[in-house]
């Protein structure tokens, strides 16, 4: 039995010191999205400044929320989505305030997108933008063409009317699992105020989202890429990243090609931001802004916008892009289509528990 | 009395100890301390600007919420039915196998059993997002059944309740399979010979011998495979569809969606008191089988 | 009358193993029947091919003048008791033996009463709802007969029915087996590797070796009249020589046997007229005299040792001609005062019918 707990305490030990070491070298512990960075960036970064990157990846903002919430999450730089995470973040002083002096590059970031963030973070004290999209329409081409024929496809209705929503039933219809990405766009449908608060407003807006459900096919924030590309299903209403990211993949898939496309809502769409911040439990706190400050280089941006298909919160590095991503208007849409951009506040305990009941009682159709 | 057994005497009581100490210490470590935090946080208020996002007060404000709201009742009773549908197939997928196996010559059956483990070495993940593979639109089973000629439009599995229950089947399968394969293996064959020489045709020595003889290993089966499957999330979620409620998906909307810590952790206490009738069921038969060896 | 059961030259393979190697017997109605060999001789096959767990490769078995060729276990006129018993653990001993009756459908009352009759036939009616587990070994064989025999089959196969106990049950249940069987005039059939259990038991027994039957008879034929080497060997004990028939003379055989001192006679064996035969002569047909003035005639040695059994005693000889001869003897008187021990010089002699000639 003594012998059986040398190991043990052996590797508890060992941990220790590997804990005390990683805290003390030049290091700094990157937490991001997966498939979000030019790939060769992190190795770049060192082999420029000598410190080492230890990158790791989430998938949903609510991972990176609990990590957060739990304290010592041991991250230097995070990057959640503006709101309701950040915001909400931010309120609950899990962030330390950006040294601005420290990033040299600060100048090359978009106004337009830092005047959006502004709303979240007065003055940009906590956040500073990495990239950004919309929230809009993915549809399999031919399965539009044949059901619509030539009417526009960049409408709410698509996916809010029922009577359009159900002609696309047999191909396969797919819609966020997020109230706070679906609601605001079902308001929008309504003519109401995509950030109300309002109980009655909710409920028109779940109202809205219940007359369409038995047309949906899964509500879901992780396969929508997989299933648009394969022809699974032909109309989803997500994140704009998703459905480039799926025109890429179908248009390559195996043995018929799948055309997928984006639509951005005529009637709005909702922007959204990930923003790079230093959690206030942060041990190495000027890596992390040397990080943050080597990413705001605009060949660097422009490098990982190429790579991933998003635009970038960094102005400076749009001349330097492909210009098949600088050029394409699904990602840098026109300024009239800019306009109609909204955003929308995280709301109190009670609003998000009322929220996600809502959201539940739709998806079970209680 | 030599040196080396003098300290072999004096250490053994002490290694005894040791020994006994170690299941209870582990218990206490990776059990009990956990099990009362979470009870604690399950008591306290929900406060969104603090790190963590509660305040421990025995307030049991998510208590009331629990009980005041069908929701959760109806969460429960939910999953408990799935649990019980996926346990029943996969009882019925796994007793054939088990018998199967149990009644192969002896060379066979660790390679065989060996086989119904073999899947497990790869990833719970992989192996369920390779199911949606298989059971989507254009998936292969579809491809299969399509091009087999036999079905032209053969509908989704996927998203439907049983996509869950095949997903639940298939990975719990080891835990039904192996209990059984257990119980039935050390079943005497002459048994069987015995009711065929008393006059009994194979289903009825089944039936009134085999199956009677077996039915430590079906329980025990079952309740491994029941009680992981009612708190079951993964499977669910991947599988299943939209309108399926579970206490999994709800416990994690209470985490994460909401933030909301107690009433997360007041959900998962209430699952433990659910679960409690079946786990002491468990216990006894496991205690009858070995008293009855 | 025609044989109850009939076995027609049923031969029954296991791959490369030939388990039973052509059996032709018949055994009649209100037989206790033994099949008597040792480990390996097929006598359990031939068992089981009876209940019908195993059916002939070729051949075909007849059970009350129906072929069996392709009727299963279930639906033949017998029934066994296992070896190992096979009671069913789950159930008590009442539903143990009423489980063949349930089978047949008959009504609860019927079954009732039938089972509590057996139970008291076994002396088990006060463990009735006993579970197995809860029986001693004796009880538990006593089930496993019940719940055979409730059946009333036409004939009961018995798998080693004793071998699970001790030596002075397993001697009492001999002779309450026997009386049993006379009481229900059922057939017995019984495997058995004791040949002390064939010969209380059995009415006739078959001696098997290696897939065959070597011999049937009753129990005093086999004994007294083995027909060859190995039945005289494997039942009792017996001194074998090897000798030359030289002649017949008063319906005598003459034989040249060197161990026993040159020519001896013996009684005439059909079939054997010269060449070389064994010859056997049991133990206690041979008579030991100390070897003295008074006692001449005979084979004189010396006993080399002496094993005491209490009720008799077996001497070990070495007789002059260099053969090794068992003698036993009855140990008739409490402290014999002339008795024969180790070294002491002796003289054996034996009857001509004492000697049985066999093939070679």
């Amino acid at each position: 039995m003594t012998r059986a707990f040398l190991p043990l305490a052996s590797a508890v030990g060992l941990a220790l010191l590997a804990g005390s070491a990683w805290s003390q070298g030049k290091v700094v512990n990157v937490y991001n999205w997966t498939d979000y960075i030019a790939e060769d960036a992190p190795k770049a970064f060192q082999d420029a400044t000598g410190i080492k990157v230890n990158y790791t990846t989430y998938d949903t903002n609510e991972i990176l929320d609990a990590k957060l919430k739990t304290g010592k999450s041991g991250y230097d730089v995070v990057t959640p989505t503006m709101s309701p995470h950040f915001a909400r973040q931010k309120a609950a002083g899990l962030f330390r305030k950006i040294d601005k002096a420290q990033l040299k590059n600060y100048g090359n970031l978009d106004p337009e997108i830092m005047k959006a963030l502004a709303r979240y973070d007065p003055g940009n004290e906590y956040g500073v933008p990495w990239m950004w999209g919309t929230t809009g329409i993915g549809f399999n081409v031919e399965a539009a063409k044949k059901r619509l024929g030539d009417a526009p496809v960049d409408s709410l209705k698509l996916i809010f009317d029922p009577a359009t929503v159900a002609k696309f039933k047999d191909c396969g219809v797919m819609m966020l699992d997020s109230p706070t990405d679906v609601l605001p766009a079902a308001l929008l449908y309504l003519g109401l105020d995509p950030d109300s608060k309002k109980v009655d407003d909710l409920e028109k807006a779940a109202d809205v989202v219940r007359k369409v459900r038995p047309s949906i096919r899964k509500f879901t924030s992780a396969e929508m890429i997989n299933a648009l590309a394969r022809g699974d299903i032909c109309l989803a209403f997500t994140f704009s990243g998703d459905v480039l990211q799926a025109r890429d993949r179908g248009a390559k898939a195996k043995p018929t090609a799948v055309e997928v496309n984006y639509a951005i809502p005529r009637e709005g769409s909702q922007l959204w931001i990930d923003v790079m911040a230093i959690p206030r439990d942060a041990v190495h706190v000027a890596e992390a802004h040397r990080w943050i400050d080597y990413l705001l280089d605009p060949k660097v941006a422009a490098a990982s916008s190429d790579t991933v298909g998003y635009a970038s919160g960094n102005k400076a590095a749009v001349p330097l892009m492909k210009t098949d991503v600088s050029g394409d208007p699904l990602i840098y849409p026109p300024e009239p289509v800019r306009a109609k951009f909204f955003t929308i506040s995280p709301g109190d305990p009670d609003h998000v528990r009322l929220r996600t009941r809502l959201w539940t009682n739709i998806k079970t159709g209680r | 009395m030599s040196a080396t057994a003098r300290t072999v005497a004096r250490g053994a009581p002490w290694g005894r100890a040791a020994t006994i100490l170690v299941p209870y210490l582990w218990l206490l470590l990776f059990f009990a301390a956990p099990f009362a935090i979470v009870a604690a946080i399950s008591l306290g208020d929900y406060t969104p600007d603090t790190v963590p996002p509660v305040t421990l007060t025995w307030s049991g404000k998510a208590y009331a919420l629990l009980v005041g709201d069908a929701l959760y009742a109806a969460a429960y009773l939910n999953s408990l039915r799935i649990a019980a549908i996926a346990t029943i197939v996969t009882l019925l997928i796994g007793y054939p196998m088990a018998y199967t196996i149990a009644r192969a010559p002896a060379g066979w059956r660790g390679p065989l059993l060996m086989a119904v483990i073999l899947p497990f070495w790869t990833s719970f993940l992989i192996r369920i997002y390779a199911w949606m593979g298989i059971l989507s639109e254009n998936g292969l089973l579809n491809q299969v059944l399509r091009g087999s000629g036999l079905v032209d439009d053969p509908g989704t599995l996927l998203g439907t309740e049983w996509a869950i229950y095949l997903g639940i089947a298939y990975a719990y399968l080891p835990f039904m399979v192996l209990p059984l394969y257990a119980s039935l293996e050390k079943m005497d064959a002459a048994l069987l010979e015995a009711a065929a020489d008393l006059g009994a045709r194979p289903w009825t020595a089944f039936r009134t011998v085999t199956l009677p003889l077996s039915l430590p290993g079906i329980v025990g089966g079952c309740l491994l495979v029941f009680i992981p499957a009612v708190g079951e999330f993964v499977i669910p979620d991947l599988l299943g569809g939209t309108g399926t409620l579970m206490i999994g998906k709800v416990l994690w909307d209470e985490f994460f969606s909401n933030g909301d810590w107690p009433m997360a952790s007041a959900v998962a206490m209430a699952m433990l008191v659910v679960l409690v009738a079946p786990i002491v069921l468990f216990q006894r038969a496991r205690a009858r089988d070995l008293a009855g060896r | 009358m025609p044989a109850l059961i009939r076995i027609e030259g049923v031969i029954r393979r296991f791959g490369d193993i030939v388990a039973v190697a052509g059996v032709d017997l018949d055994i009649q109605a209100g037989e206790l029947f033994a099949l008597l060999g040792g480990s390996g001789c097929g006598k359990t096959t031939l068992l089981r091919l009876l209940a019908g767990f195993e059916a002939p490769d070729e051949g075909r078995i007849v059970i009350d003048g129906v072929d069996m060729t392709g009727v299963p276990p279930y639906a033949r006129p017998v029934n066994m008791m296992f070896q190992s018993y096979a009671l069913f653990p789950h159930m008590s001993v009442a539903r143990n033996v009423a489980y063949g009756l349930e089978r047949e459908r008959l009504p609860r009352a019927e079954i009732e009463a039938r089972v509590a009759q057996v139970l008291d036939l076994v002396e088990l009616g006060a463990h009735a709802g006993r579970k197995p587990h809860q029986l001693s070994g004796g009880q538990r064989q006593r089930v496993a007969l019940a719940r055979a025999i409730v059946k009333r089959p036409k004939v009961l196969l018995l798998d080693e029915p004793l071998a699970a106990l001790d030596r002075k049950l397993r001697e009492r249940t001999q002779l309450e087996l026997v009386e049993l069987q006379r009481r229900l005039g059922i057939t017995f059939v019984m495997v058995t590797h004791d040949q002390d259990e064939a010969m209380t038991m059995a009415t006739r027994i078959a001696v098997m070796d290696r897939g065959r039957i070597v011999q049937v008879g009753a129990p005093a034929e086999i004994y007294e009249q083995p027909v060859n080497r190995f039945v005289a060997d494997f039942i009792g004990l017996a001194n074998i020589f090897e000798g030359d028939i030289v002649g017949r003379s008063d319906g005598l055989l003459r034989i040249r046997c060197g161990p026993l001192g040159g020519e001896i006679a013996a009684p005439a064996v059909a079939g054997l007229a010269g060449g070389a035969v064994s010859l056997a002569i049991r133990p206690e047909k041979l008579s030991l005299r100390r070897d003295d003035a008074a006692n001449t005639g005979g084979l004189a040695g010396h006993v080399r040792d002496v094993v005491y059994l209490g009720d008799e005693s077996i001497f070990h000889v070495a007789l002059q001609t260099g053969a090794t001869v068992q003698v036993t003897r009855m140990n008739a008187q409490r402290r014999a005062s002339a008795a024969i021990t180790r070294g002491d010089a002796v003289r054996v002699t034996w009857a001509d019918d004492a000697v049985v000639v066999m093939p070679q």
